[in-house]
């Protein structure tokens, strides 16, 4: 269905709001000098505007279909939607998370909730995105606002290099995803006689159907287009910034980078490869080896860290990898029939919607609880810091535990009800070697999320460690970090209460 | 109208989540015993009104008497709590005469004895940790009888599961104690197994846990029309594997043989739980589980006759090791194995509905009867030997006068409420489908006759015969995980003392015999109202038998036929009675005339008589379970399962792949120099990887 203009902007009502929000931010902290010297409207305007656009994306998710709004430039269906109630959900939390924290920092500024939204919405953007043009141009909105955001400490050395290094780096990928999609709209002139190239992914996805011969040009496409995206997925070898940008970065930025970008990146990885599946057989390979190499490089490389951002910063990797083993499953290329296929295709598509919101939340909260356990004037940064966390904030460690325990994939959490759903996908993708390597990088994970609790709860406070003193923050995070653990738990027990934000996910996007 | 149902189960999680923060709450330990020595029963007692309510106004009205309502208040009964791969369970409460009438006695019995346990804890420091579990025990044992599903009802399974093994180690530092924990946690775990196998096997066969949905779609439902999932005809065997696994699971809850080891180590716990985990409610969950099945059981046979027999056989046993014991809880957990075994042996004739009856009069006057037991203990300052006792009617004549109740009421006197539940069970024994109704008939009046005489054997032991104490220098046994010296000088636990109305003050140093405070003595007033009246006014109005109808197969519905009882019911009452009265005279008799002993023969003969020690001895169970399970697995699992397998193949492997991959780890870190032109030819080599595993692939496919 093609919405005419105006319905194309209530469409995408959910990401307007997000970029409305953050244009009222911008303006009103610039302007006005009593919205600048209350420190509490920027955050609360914010989180509001993210409510209200989580809130419309809930009851756009209804109308199914494929809407295709501007000509076809975006898709707003269910998944969309979806994708937009978890980016939502996250920069809420990552605003809650924030605002004492700066402030304590003198970090405190307008301009971080700006970005902070404008992110948020080339997120939304990437996700509903069904032109590799604006695609193209999400990701660069999603990207230069966490450019300046990681650099955000503009006083510490740290701070700037990984602004720098992300920068740099994120420029030079961002090449490869534009040769690439130069590349697809010329291949694609080919495919059929007579027509003239195309870079929307719709009409990509009907040629390949028709016709499933694409030509050297086209591949070679497709090959620098994974680049671009697996550079923002961090997909092993294109990761070696996470860590050193995670760990530069203030804990804020890193936990809403980790999560947003991701969150981001893998809706549009799978909108992409979902048009391509039709010529899955000459690309699933390449997704199977990227998987492996991501979930085995991420947990390993782990295993030697002793700083816990860049633990972290190697656990989304793996995790990447994970969300790389579902997309290899929606070609259900092992499935014996076509029902079953179209089984393991909703099964995939399901299990990575789910997967995407629990990885949200579980990395948001565990970069919370840093947040949370941080004392003036110094980062939570090493295990050290951690040290008999659970005698000298007990309500922390605890937390903290949940969210090792579902990042970990150990029940009852929802880190758990994911793999499992991912797990499940991939056999009824009749990809049984890929389940088992699955299973076994997740036994690697499980070492350093255990340490981490290993640290906190059965060793002693160590006195060099950060000084215990006035907490630098309070009441937001605490909120978000209750909110998150709760969800954790809940959603780990009654993962039927998502079923319908999982099936409304599903049930487009069918090949 | 929404349901108000919800409520009965989310009441006491709200109790368990409001003692279980109790610390946080209250700083004050007096402040904190007094709150939750409201809360605690208050929530259950609230939970026992809406009960009441939902009853009248929800399911008596409703066609068939059966309503499924949302757990959580909002959604409906069909929003799937988990739906994986076709495999879907509900979040519903199935509401009909059955679960109602557990979660009354739940509430109802289990409100009772949280009251009388507000005053037998009193003293305990620990009085919040322990309500914190009670309350967790009603919810965990409302979910089991309320949920519509297996699932669910696992969910409670296992959780009165943990609290039972809580609660029996309450006070674990004393070794005993946490042993008997362990056991009966492991024990159960044997049932467990059985139950999830059941539970799986219902999948294959059913697609589906719940017992009733939309249109017949109910694993019951099904079972009723003799179809499966597919339509095809149910296969007998199937179906008795289904049965046999499930009747595994309640063998170990019910404590039937064999797995009934667990319970009589159980009463280790304080006196409340015995009475209301190891007595009244989660024991008679195995027949609870097999009534919600009875539509199973029918058209298994071979699985009904099987627990049948094992009713039989645990009923003989039970009682005739009651016979022998002198701890006074000892005595009762015998005797409720024994009457479990009763219950059992009704549902294997096919009529549930008499052995739901015995639960429903059994936690009445068990639950009288333990309690009774704990006031006795109570006032002997913790002494539970009755060789140490005698001559408490005159010291505490109230306390006498409940546990005569209870005692004729277990006994089966006539028109007490035992009399009935166990008549009519005796009367279906007769009229067994398996034409052995003789035997099961001889068997049961056999058991009902040992029955009548060790409750009157105890009551002379107890409360008839000389003392054999000292009267104001008892020894205080109380149990505690704090040390007298610490509790005494605990300054508010001491503080709380004068506080109660308890009057207890010389607790700590040489006792004198008093009767309980009034927390204790009113339930057990409530319980003797209960035990003589249920019986008579549910009983033979067939009011019971009505009410219970909707939820209970008929046996005809099966390839099984109802047979006519041996004797007319009224003989049968006469008979039954003169059992009952006999047993309780000669016991009169026997120990009436030796007064001031209490000892029918000297300790030394009693060595030398080898049934005694047989009996004493428990059958010699624990002696074979020892060995078999303890000494010979334990040395297996020991040199084999531990010193090879673990040690040497999956240590060794563990240790070796751990290795390896630290080594790999702390190579490849290398490649991470921090340089950002490493990165860059990083994403270069990526590239290149990338385009040419493509590449090669569009060359091997268009070749």
């Amino acid at each position: 269905m093609i919405l005419s203009n105006g319905a194309s902007l209530a469409a995408i009502a959910p990401i307007l709001a997000v970029m409305i929000t953050g244009m009222i931010v911008l303006l009103g902290d610039s302007c006005l000098k009593l919205w600048r010297q209350a420190k509490w409207v920027s955050p609360t305007i914010s989180v509001l505007g993210l409510v209200v656009s989580a809130a419309l994306a809930c009851s756009l998710i209804g109308t199914s279909g494929q809407q295709l709004a501007f000509s076809g430039a975006l898709t707003a269906d269910a998944f969309s939607q979806a994708c937009n109630i978890i980016l939502a959900v996250i920069a809420a939390l990552a605003v809650m998370g924030s605002a004492t924290y700066l402030e304590n920092r003198g970090l405190q500024h307008g301009e971080y909730y700006v970005l902070v939204l404008f992110s948020t919405s080339g997120a939304m953007l990437m996700a509903a995105a069904s032109e590799l043009i604006v695609l193209f141009v999400a990701v660069e909105i999603l990207s230069v606002a966490l450019y300046v955001l990681a650099g955000y400490a503009r006083t510490e050395r740290k701070s700037e290099e990984a602004a720098l290094k992300y920068f740099l780096l994120g420029a030079f990928a961002g090449g490869f995803l534009l040769y690439g999609i130069a590349l697809i709209y010329g291949g694609s002139s080919s495919i059929v006689p007579g027509q003239v190239g195309t870079t929307n992914l719709r009409a990509l996805g009907i040629y390949l159907h028709q016709m499933p011969a694409p030509n050297q040009m086209f591949i070679a496409g497709t090959a620098l287009l994974m680049v671009g995206l697996a550079f923002k997925a961090a997909l092993v070898p294109f990761h070696m910034w996470t860590p050193d940008v995670y760990e530069g970065a203030p804990t804020s930025v890193t936990a809403f980078m980790a999560a947003a970008a991701k969150v981001g990146a893998f809706a549009a990885i799978l909108r992409v490869f979902n048009a391509f599946i039709p010529i899955s057989e000459y690309w699933l390979i390449i997704v199977q080896v990227l998987a492996v190499a991501t979930m085995f490089g991420g947990n390993i490389l782990a295993v030697v860290q002793d700083n816990v951002k860049r633990i972290l910063a190697y656990s989304s990797i793996a995790h990447a990898g994970y969300l790389m083993v579902g997309i290899s499953a929606l070609t259900g290329s092992g499935a014996a029939t076509d029902a079953l296929k179209a089984e393991a295709h909703s099964a995939a598509m399901g299990g990575i919607t789910f997967y995407l919101l629990a990885y949200g939340i579980m990395t948001m909260g565990a970069f919370g609880v840093l947040i949370w356990i941080s004392r003036r004037g110094r980062d939570v940064q090493t295990l050290n810091d951690l040290k008999g966390l659970v005698k000298t904030d007990p309500v922390a460690a605890y937390t903290m535990l949940i969210f090792m325990l579902s990042l970990g994939g150990i029940p009852p959490t929802m880190g758990f009800m994911g793999k499992w759903f991912l797990f499940y996908a991939t056999l009824q993708a009749g990809q049984l070697w890929l389940a088992v390597t699955l299973a076994l990088a997740s036994i690697i994970s499980i070492y350093y999320y255990l340490r981490v609790v290993w640290v906190m709860c059965f060793t002693e406070p160590d006195e060099n460690a950060v000084a215990p003193g006035r907490a630098v923050a309070s009441g937001g995070v605490v909120v978000s970090l209750i909110a998150s653990a709760a969800a954790t738990l809940l959603f780990g027990v009654a993962p039927g209460l998502l079923h319908s934000l999982m099936d409304a996910a599903s049930t487009v996007l069918r090949p | 109208m929404p349901s108000y149902a919800w409520l009965i189960v989310w009441l006491p999680l709200l109790g368990f989540l409001h003692n279980a923060f109790a610390g946080y709450l209250y700083k004050d330990l007096a402040a904190r015993k007094k709150a939750v020595s409201y809360i605690a029963p208050g929530v259950v007692l609230a939970a026992f009104v809406v009960t009441l309510a939902v009853l009248k106004n929800e399911v008596l009205t409703a066609a068939d008497h059966r309503v499924i309502v949302p757990l959580i208040p909002g959604l409906s009964p069909e929003t799937p709590w988990i739906n994986i791969a076709g495999f879907k369970a509900n979040f519903g409460l199935l509401l009909d005469p059955l679960s109602m009438l557990m979660a009354m006695v739940v509430t109802g019995i289990g409100g009772l004895i949280h009251i009388y346990a507000t005053g037998y804890m009193a003293e305990d420091r620990e009085q919040p940790r322990f309500f914190t579990y009670f309350n967790l025990f009603i919810f965990m044992m409302l979910l089991l009888v309320l949920g519509s599903n297996f699932l669910m009802m696992f969910v409670g399974w296992e959780g009165v599961g943990s609290c039972s093994y809580l609660l029996i180690s309450f006070w674990y530092t004393d070794e005993n104690n946490a042993k008997a924990g362990n056991k009966a946690f492991i024990v159960n775990r044997v049932g467990d197994l059985g139950f999830a196998l059941g539970m799986m096997a219902i999948w294959s066969v059913f697609g589906t846990l719940s017992y009733f949905g939309e249109k017949g779609t109910g694993v019951m439902q099904m079972a009723a029309r003799h179809v499966d999932l597919l339509g095809n005809p149910l296969n007998i065997g199937v179906v008795t594997l289904i049965c046999s696994l499930l009747f595994v699971g309640a063998m170990g809850k019910s404590a039937q043989i064999p797995l009934w080891v667990w319970l009589p180590d159980a009463m280790a716990g304080p006196t409340p739980v015995s009475a209301l985990i190891h007595a009244a409610t989660m024991v008679t969950a195995g027949v609870v589980m097999l009534t919600r099945c009875s539509w199973l059981f029918v058209q298994a046979p071979g699985a009904l006759q099987l627990v049948g027999w094992i009713g039989l056989a645990t009923a003989f046993v039970g009682a005739t090791i009651g016979l022998v014991q002198s701890d006074i809880k000892r005595v009762l957990a015998f005797s409720t194995v024994s009457q479990l075994g009763y219950m059992f042996l009704a549902c294997g004739v096919g009529n549930f509905t008499a052995g739901m009856f015995h639960v429903l009069t059994h936690a009445c006057f068990k639950a009288l009867l333990f309690l009774g037991s704990g006031a006795v203990i109570h006032s002997m300052h913790g002494e539970q030997d009755m060789r140490k006792m005698g001559g408490l009617k005159k010291l505490i004549p109230r306390t006498w006068f409940v546990m005569f109740i209870g005692t004729y009421a277990i006994a089966g006197f006539p028109f007490l409420s035992g009399f009935f539940s166990k008549d009519e069970i005796l009367g279906s024994a007769s009229a067994s489908p398996w034409g052995n109704g003789v035997l099961l008939y001889g068997v049961g009046l056999l058991t009902a006759f040992m029955t009548a005489f060790y409750m009157n054997r105890l009551m002379h032991k107890t409360f008839y015969t000389d003392a054999r104490f000292v009267d104001g220098e008892l020894h205080a046994h109380h149990h505690s995980n704090f040390d007298e010296h610490e509790d005494a000088h605990g300054a508010d636990a001491h503080a709380h003392e004068g506080a109660n109305d308890h009057g207890h003050g010389d607790a700590h140093g040489g006792g004198t015999v008093h009767e309980s405070p009034p927390s204790m003595m009113i339930p057990l007033y409530v319980l003797a109202v209960l035990s003589v009246l249920v019986g008579i006014v549910l009983g033979p109005t067939k009011i019971f038998e009505h009410f219970l109808e909707p939820s209970v197969a008929r046996l005809d519905l099966g390839p099984l036929a109802e047979v006519t009882p041996l004797v007319p019911e009224i003989v049968g009452w006469v008979i039954s009675g003169a059992i009952a009265i006999g047993g309780l005279t000669l016991a009169a008799m026997l120990y009436g005339s030796r007064k001031q002993t209490g000892e029918l023969t000297t300790e030394a003969s009693k060595v030398k008589n080898p049934l005694y020690a047989f009996l004493a001895n428990k059958w010699c169970f624990d002696l074979v379970y020892n060995k078999v399970f303890i000494t010979i697995g334990g040395k297996f699992a020991d040199r084999v399962l531990w010193k090879y397998v673990d040690v040497r193949l999956i240590d060794g492997a563990v240790n070796g792949v751990a290795n390896a991959v630290g080594k790999i780890s702390g190579t490849i870190r290398k490649v991470q120099t921090g340089y950002v032109r490493n990165y860059a030819l990083g994403i270069l080599f990526g590239v290149v990887a990338l385009l040419v595993g493509l590449l090669a692939q569009w060359t091997t496919l268009n070749r």
